[in-house]
Formats: C-alpha cells, structure tokens, sequence
C-alpha cells in the first residue's frame, strides 16, 4: 500500500514538472454588476490547461510558449474570451451577467466544469441569488429549504428542524458558518435556517469524499459563508412579510478597502400561535393547551482589504428562539429559548504566485433552557455547548497539481444537562453539574492531482488527537445499579485521550469533456454526540463529549456516481450511489424526566452500529425560460444496538426509503416569475403503541418493536409568483406571493393516542389522534434591495 | 455512446443490487399478544392486594360488559414470606376498577421482609418477589396555605432522611370528602439523594384520581379537608417502576416528554408490579392548625 501511494505522488509530481511552462498569467475574475469577485470561475486554455480562482477571485496559470485563446466562464454569466494577442501577465476581468440566468434557479454543483471535472462526488452548491426564485416560505428564501430539495437531504418531517444527510443522524453534519461550528442551524421548528438569505452567499453540501480539512463529523459539511467583498457603496435591502421582517446593510468606510454589514430578522406576527392551536398534543387528555413562538438573529461583519493579497473579514451572529406552552388545566407552564453565537475572524492570504493561506479563528455557543412551572415545583433545565478553535490551511497550486495542509485545533465545553428545581420552602440538590472538556487537535494534508487529461486523484490524510480534560467524575456502580465508587479527575487532568486517523481518496475518470465516473471513499471519526431525549425534534437536545466513558464514533462511505452534461449545456444528470458504516453512535435509552436532574447523561446512554445504503437521481435543465430540477433518492438506514431489543437491526428515525423532489420555474416576462416546488417522502419511523393495560387507576401503553411503524409519507406542493416592481440592476423590489402546502396536506407533526371514557364508569375507548402544524399558508411579502 | 451509457448504468444498478441485497428490518411488525397485568402490593401492617387483569389490544372502544372481560376472577394468587404462605381471596369493590382483586386474610406486611408472589392461571404461572423496608421517619405534616388564596393550598412534610443513604418515597394523599381512596400525589416519587440535609421538607400537590380525567382535577387542597398523607418508603427497584409509571401516564401523549420505553415489571411472565412499602400515616386537619 505504502509503495503505491508513493508511486501516485511521484506519478504526479512528474506529470507536474513536465508541465512545459514558459509564462505565467496571473488574474482576477469580477462580476460586472457588482463588483464583487467571483470564487470558482474557470479559466482554461484549449481546454488543456484549466484553473478556477481562489476565494477571492484570484487565479494563477502558466501558458505554454503558443497560446491560443483564453475561456473564463462562471455560472450565470457570459463567457469571456481573451485573444492570445491581448494576454498579458496579469489581467482583470469584469464578467457579465446573463440577463436571464441570473435570476433563475441554478445548480451550481457545479460550473459546468466542476460538476464533470471535480473528482469530488455528492457535492452541492446553491448560492443564495441562485436560491431567489424558489418558492419561499414565510417570505424569505432560505438556502436549507433549497438544500433540502436535493436528493440525500432529508428533514425529519413537519416541524422537525433535524437534517439528515444519507441516512446519518443529525449530529453527524458538520454545520460551518463562516468556518465556525453551527450546533443548531433552525429557527422555527425548522422553518426557518439560522442563515440569514441577505448576508450569507452560498453554502456547500459535501455528502461524501469528504476533504481532510474538515473533521469530527461522519455524514456531512455543510458549509455557509458570508460575503467577504468590500463593497464599494451604501447598499442594502430586505423584506417585509406577513410573518417577518429582514433588513441588511452594508457600507464603506475605506473605499475599495473596508466595509460594513449588518442584518437583523424577526418575526413580529406570532401567526403559530393560532396554528398551534392544533397542537392539541394532549387533548387525550382534554387539556386547554396555548403556545407562542418567537425568533429573532442578528448578523454583522468587517471586511478589510488592504492590497489584492489579503482579505480579513470579521463576522458575528446571534439568534435566539422562544417557545411557551401554557397547559392551564394542569397548572403547568413550559418555557424554552435556545439559540446560537457564534463569531469568526478569517484572514486569506495570497502568499506568492504559488501559495496561499487562509487562517479562521472562531468561537461558538449554543444553550438551550427549558423551563417548567407548576404549583409543586420550579423546574430549569439547562444544556449547552460551547468552542473556540483555530484553523490554517496553506495551499500549494500549479495548473495540474494542488497540495494543501494545515492544523485544525479546537477546545470544546459541553454542559449536557444542568438542573435547578424546587418548592417555595426547599431546593432540590442535584448535585454537581457533570460538564466535559474536550480538545481536538488535528494536522491534514492533501493534494489534488490530475494523471492526465482524464484521471484526477484526490487523497488526503487527517490526523486527529482529541483529549478528554477534567474536571470530571468518572462513576462506578455495583450490578444492582448503585453507586460504588467515584474516580475524580482535577482540572486540566487527562481523563482520556484517542488518537485517529481519517483518510480519503476520489478518482475522477473523464469520459467525454461532457461526462465522468467518480468514486470516492472516506473514513472519519467523530468525538462529540448529540443525543434528542424526546421522540419529536423539540430541541431538547444534548451535546456530550468522547472520553472516559463515552466511545469515539466512527464511520466509512463508498460512493460512486455518474455524471452527464448536454453538449448544449442545457441539461445535467447525475446518478450517485453509496454506503456507509458507523460504529458507536449513541441513543438516549432512559425515561425523559428522569434525566432531568444533574444525573450524569453518560448513564441514559447506549451505543450501536450503524448501516446506510442508497442512491440518488438528479436531473435539471438550467437554461431557458423553464428551469428546474428533479431529484429521487432510494435509501435506507438502519442501527443495531445490543441494549434494544438485542441488538436486532431496526430502522433508525432517519430512514427515509423514497425522496421525490421536483422544482420548476417559470420566466414568464420582465415583470413576472412563477415558481413551484413538490416533494415526497416516505413518512419516518417512529415506535408505535401496540397494546394497553390497567394499572393503578391509569391506562398504560405497551410499545412495540422500535421504529417498526411509520408515519404517513410527507408530500406538500408550494407555489409562488414574483412580481417585479422595478429592477434596474442595483435598485430592485419585488413583491413575492407564496402559498405553502398548498393543497393543505396535513402532514402529521406528532402522532398520540386519544383516551376518552371513565374507568370507574366502566367504558373507555382509544383512538390515535394526529396533530399537523402547517395547513395551506398563504404570504406575501415585499422585497427591496438598493 | 450508447453502449457507454448502457455500461454505466449496468455499473450504478450493480452499485444498488450489491447494496441494497439486505434483508429490510421492517418486515418485522410489531404483534399484539395478550399477557397478564399484576397490580399489587402488601404494605406493613397491612394485608396483601392484587389485581390481574390481561392486556387489551391498542386501539379499543369498550362498554362495560367487554371490560369486565379483561379482568382476572380465576386465579390462584399465593404469597410467601419464607416462613408463611397464603392463599388470597378474590373480594369485590365496585367503587374502584377493576373491581375484583385477591386479598389476603392473616399476613400482614413487616419491614426488613421479603414477599414472593404467586400467580397460576391454567398453564400460565406468574412469579416476583418485594421486600418492605425500613419505616420511613415523618416529623410532621401540615395544610400550606397558597398565597392567592387562604383556603386553598399544598401539604407540606418534613421528614426525617439519611442522606448517606439512597432512600427512596412515594406519596399518596386522600381527602375524606372525595372518595375515601389514596391517590397518588401530582409527582409522587422522591428520591433522597436530592436532599443533602438530614432534615427533608417536601411539598405535595394533591394528584388527579386518574390522568384520563385532568379536565376536572384540582391540584390544591381545601383547608376544610380532613387529608390523610400516606408516606411510603420503597426500595431502589420500586422506585424506577414507579419513575416509569409516572413518565408514561403523566407524559404519554406530551410530545416533549413521550417515550417509546415500556413501563418497568418485576413480574416474571406478565407485566405490572408486585411492591412492598413501608407506609405512615400522618393526618392533617388544616382548621384545627
């Protein structure tokens, strides 16, 4: 194995030093409407010699000694040629857009070259003025509505804010913005994303081949940046809907060097409250039962641009949740907020011709409490997670060979539950609150290198220690299950530590310049969990840590896919299949309210192995005046775990069998777009009741098989119409109409069974009952951007 | 071109075949099967109680001759301390559901004991074991009255606890106007731990008669009541069935806090409980306070 990887290094190596460069042309591609820099664009020569630029617009390619003519083209915007006579050393080129692309639904996964020549596979990329013309929901568009459009991106269902990318559970997405860990990235039971749409500019979906740079998660990165130009005017723009409000900023300071941003969203009509009135989620019981939610985030940033060889960019966000229940039959209130902070510096740097670096520093919280109220006692309950990191990655670039590396270290501490409660006259005392510390220090390198014209190789190597610190108590017990002995270790102690390493491999094969076969393979490890103690995506959610007691999850994917594009570039294909394997995943295996106390979670904990199979269609035609996509992915995942029903394999709440999703726009004038989007899928597993008894006065439900029923399948249509006010380029305003769910699906968010009668009257019946969150729901909202 | 693209989709639908050849867990259903249901319990100076019934299918609609079917009158129901035996006899209560239960005659239940349990039905044998333990140490219990409202308000207890110890309670309270019948405070389980003084205060709200009838439960006391506090200890074992009793019928069908766990049994071949509580008794006469 070690000969072979040595001999692919040298192969490429010599494949890059028989390159015969004679002069070296530098650049930067710019969109002409704005200004702005355009990352990724492709620049290629005689369709030989091919680049893209940096994130900051930058590209570098040597040109052999006869040139010919120059291609740069980027999605949305019309190609631009150079004439070998009007090469220089270093030129700027100013792309303009396509009159009617730019505004239509655009899978950007890829530049037409990337999505046949990245060796990459499941890999998407949306942009948010790609994502404008989707049908919105509650007014604004949101990049993770289009993301979960696309076949492997599940959601839990109504109202639940979980992702599930190929079957992996919802903590296994690695969730970035800005480089910096995202723990919860929904508002709204999900209906909303904690990206706001005005300042984030694309996000990137990566499902497998998954790039050394990233770590410590199994299924998925999801990365969201905001836009790290400096602009050049006063702009800014927003929305105002029935449900909500968004307004953004962004001003110069330093022209042409240092900028300003800010965004602010809220809801400001607490329309749910009506709707969840259907909530009824414990009208078995006949209990009144009010609710309301609120949201709100803040966004802001500083760019500095001092030359063309450094971008510093500063940016924060805060957002915070608000839910409350109200169950005054039983003198029971429920308040819960949550929400995220994050901040994160980043500093790109064109070192020379040759190299450049880019270095995050970052930090990020997210905390939720809930609160419970009632005459016999107070209850609060809090969890939260917290990290500060740093991140530098030094790239290395010729024409035909790429080779990065860098360091990836982050400091971690998780609080899983810590609880107060108590009566007027007494506090209960649960003890001391179980916290864990962790560290994750990581080294990776990487290259990306092209055989020749038709095989590209991606390979990389992380190398992850990660460091359990204390404080920490480490429990023992004796078999009946009582405490026998506590091991202690002192702040800073080592209580564990786990060295791992992850590795990945991509092979590219070009079958035409039109089509490609990929393949790649990955391995990764995971030293944080996130266990849901309820049975809906509430976030009641805990993030706990690997250590003395809690195992390292690890994971490996196979995935392969075919990948087409029409000589016309009119239309794309793709198909893409892959399995996983995850060992250790964890389950929260206890009764809810008793992990309410300090009680450390480690106890309600059980682990178990994880498999995933599947396969996904993409189809889309991204020019003309009908755009949009088709996707279908078959998939199932499923989990064995020895401490539930004996390790017999089940389907985990991810399995998803079949995921239909079909978006089509239509430019039907200037002042006219339509858009409508339908998705399908096999409603999710969940542990029915199967059977009741008697006892103590109460009926008590005995549950089957886990996960062996399903909810009815999800499907929903949205609509929605865009009527432009004016749109002059830099002045645009619009009023968008939306109707979500629009044939009314109810859609069940909760499934529970209705008990009426008396048993000391002798008579008694049990019905299920469902409860559905979102009915047809009309919007209208007014967009503005200047 | 053609045979490439053939070649393809030969390849991805190999991919598929080769992954997907595993056999789907959902075949497997959940099936319904009727076993026995034990409720019973034998507290210190007291006689044993149990009530058998069977198990009903999910979804139902029973009127009152179907559900006197899935309650249990042919059983032999034995229970033993080691040293002494007793059959129970089958009693009738038409105030309570279900009405018939087996109750015993002689023994009576004593701290530091344990009790077996007995159950034959045909071929089908039902077996657990309880022990009683120590009493638990109740100094004094009094009527709280709320803020808003004089006449309405908590029982408060103060209790003697160990904290070096991991002792574990249940309360029942019983209002001599309602229905002359212990029901279970609103969170009825303590555990001690929680108490780092040796000197414990709890509060108690008064519990509904069921949670199938919340719509006119009330959750405070009348200072007019005449309230009989019963204070049981239980052991660790107890504890976690009662715990998983209390997160079933008070959280069952709230989606924060429904599980998809059984209820806990300690009965060997049937579901429920067999539980043996050390039990005080401690009236409260808010009037007279």
């Amino acid at each position: 194995m070690g000969n072979r990887t040595l001999f692919l290094f040298l192969m490429i190596f010599i494949c890059a030093s028989e390159t015969k460069a004679q002069s070296l042309l530098t650049g930067k591609v710019v969109d002409e409407s704005t200004g702005e820099v355009l990352p990724g664009a492709i620049i290629s020569l005689d369709n030989l010699f091919i680049t893209k630029t940096d994130e900051n617009g930058f590209f570098e390619m040597r040109l052999p000694e006869e040139s010919s003519t120059l291609t740069i083209s980027y999605v949305g915007f019309e190609t631009y040629y150079i004439h070998p006579d009007q090469i220089k050393d270093s030129i700027e080129i100013f792309l303009v857009p396509l009159a009617v692309e730019m505004d239509e639904i655009t899978i950007t996964h890829s530049a037409d070259s990337r999505f046949i020549r990245d060796s990459r596979t499941g890999v998407i990329e949306i942009s948010t003025r790609e994502s404008q013309f989707i049908p919105q929901f509650l007014g604004q568009t949101d990049l993770f509505k289009t993301l979960e459009l696309m076949p492997g991106f599940q959601t839990g269902g109504e109202g639940d804010a979980a992702i599930y990318i190929r079957g992996g559970s919802f903590d296994q997405n690695l969730i970035l913005l800005d480089g910096a860990p995202v723990y919860n990235p929904s508002h709204l039971l999900g209906f909303y994303s904690v990206f706001n749409p005005d300042i984030i500019r694309s996000v990137e979906l990566i499902k497998s081949g998954i790039p050394v740079e990233y770590g410590n998660r199994l299924s998925s990165v999801i990365n969201s940046t905001s836009s790290r130009n400096v602009s050049s005017e006063f702009s800014g723009g927003g929305s105002v809907g029935v449900l909500s409000t968004a307004i953004n900023v962004e001003t110069p300071f330093v022209e042409n060097q240092l900028s300003v941003y800010g965004g602010f969203r809220r809801t400001h009509i607490n329309m749910i409250l009506g709707l969840m009135d259907e909530f009824d989620m414990v009208s078995s019981r006949s209990i009144e039962f009010e609710s309301g939610y609120d949201f709100y985030d803040v966004n802001g940033g500083i760019n500095y641009t001092p030359n063309r060889n450094h971008n510093l960019s500063l940016s924060f966000y805060k957002g915070r949740d608000i839910f409350t229940m109200h169950t005054p039959a039983i003198l029971l209130d429920a308040d819960m907020n949550w929400g995220n902070e994050i901040l994160a510096f980043n500093w790109d740097h064109r070192i020379n011709r040759s190299f450049s670096a880019t270095h995050t520093l970052f930090y990020s919280d997210y905390d939720f409490e809930i609160e419970l109220r009632n005459p016999a006692y107070d209850l609060l309950m809090h969890s939260g997670v917290n990290s500060v990191g740093h991140k530098s990655k030094i790239v290395y670039s010729t024409n035909h060979l790429s080779l990065h590396a860098g360091i990836d270290n982050k400091y971690q501490r998780f609080t899983p539950n810590s609880s107060r409660a108590g009566t007027e006259s007494v506090d209960f005392d649960f003890g001391t609150v179980d916290r864990h510390y962790l560290g994750e220090y990581s080294f990776f390198a990487g290259f990306e290198g092209e055989v020749n014209a038709r095989w590209l190789i991606t390979a990389g190597l992380r190398l992850n220690r990660a460091v359990h610190y204390g404080p920490y108590r480490r429990f023992h017990y004796n078999d009946p299950g009582v405490l026998s002995d506590t091991t202690v270790f002192a702040r800073g102690e080592v209580a564990e530590r786990f060295t791992r390493p992850d590795y990945m491999l991509a092979l590219r094969y070009l079958l035409s310049t039109g089509s490609s076969l990929k393949l790649s393979f990955n391995r990764n490890h995971q030293f944080t969990h996130m266990v849901n103690a309820t049975t809906v995506a509430f976030p009641v959610d805990f993030w706990i840590a690997s250590g003395a007691d809690i195992p390292v999850q690890s994971g490996w994917q196979l995935a392969g896919g075919w990948y087409k594009i029409s000589e016309n570039r009119m239309f794309r294909f793709s198909v893409e299949a892959y399995y996983k394997e995850s060992e250790n995943h964890s389950e929260f295996d206890n009764y809810f309210m008793q992990s309410v106390d300090n009680t450390p979670l480690v106890e309600s904990l059980v682990y178990g192995n994880g498999k995933m199979w599947g396969a996904e269609f993409l189809f889309s035609k991204n020019q003309g005046v009908w755009q949009g996509w088709l996707g279908y992915s078959f998939s199932k995942s499923i989990a064995s775990i020895k401490e539930i029903e004996n390790g017999r394999w089940f389907p985990t709440t991810n399995d998803r069998p079949h995921d239909v999703s079909l978006v089509v726009s239509y430019n039907h004038s200037e002042k006219w777009k339509f858009g409508g989007t339908f998705v399908y899928s096999t409603g999710r597993p969940y542990t029915p009741s199967i059977g009741r008894y008697f006892l103590e006065n109460n009926v008590v439900s005995i549950y089957g098989a886990r996960n062996s029923d399903r909810f009815p399948d999800y499907h929903r249509l949205d609509l929605s119409a865009t009527r432009i006010l004016r749109d002059t380029g830099k002045r645009y305003s619009a009023l968008v109409f939306s109707i979500y769910n629009a044939y009314s699906r109810n859609n069940p968010f909760f499934i529970f069974p209705k008990v009426t009668g008396d048993l000391n009257e002798y008579n008694m019946s049990v019905e299920p009952y469902k409860v559905s969150i979102f009915p047809i729901l009309p919007s209208i909202s007014w967009q503005f951007r200047f | 071109m053609r045979n490439r693209l053939l070649y393809n989709c030969l390849l991805v639908g190999c991919m598929l075949a080769l992954f997907g050849c595993e056999e789907s867990p959902l075949d497997e259903v959940s099936h319904f099967q009727t076993e026995l249901v034990v409720d019973g319990r034998i507290e210190t100076d007291a006689l044993a109680q149990v009530f058998i019934t069977r198990t009903i299918p999910y979804y139902f609609d029973l009127d009152s001759s179907q559900m006197l079917d899935f309650v249990i009158r042919q059983a032999r129901v034995e229970i033993s301390d080691g040293e002494n035996s007793e059959v129970l006899t089958l009693r009738f209560n038409e105030r309570y559901f279900p009405p018939y239960f087996y109750q015993g005659r002689l023994m009576r239940g004593e701290p530091g004991k344990t009790y077996e349990l007995n159950i034959r039905l045909g071929e089908m044998e039902l077996t657990s074991t309880t022990t009683i333990p120590d009493m638990p140490v109740v100094d004094s219990a009094w009527f709280e009255p709320s803020n808003f409202d004089p006449e309405l308000g908590t029982v408060s207890v103060r209790m003697i606890n160990e904290p070096e110890q991991q002792l574990f309670y249940r309360f029942y309270t019983m209002v001599y106007s309602d229905s002359e019948v212990f029901h279970p405070s609103l969170l009825p389980n303590f555990d001690g731990r929680f108490f780092p003084e040796r000197e414990m205060i709890l509060s108690l709200n008064k519990g509904p008669s069921s949670f199938m009838k919340m719509e006119d439960a009330e959750f405070l006391f009348s200072a007019s009541d005449t309230i009989v506090v019963k204070v049981c200890r239980m052991d660790r074992e107890q504890y976690l069935f009662w715990e998983s009793y209390q997160e079933e019928v008070f959280g069952g069908s709230n989606p924060f806090t429904a599980g998809n766990r059984q209820v806990r049994s300690n009965i060997n071949g049937g579901l429920g409980n067999w539980g043996g509580f050390s039990v005080v008794h401690y009236h409260i006469y808010p009037r007279e306070e």
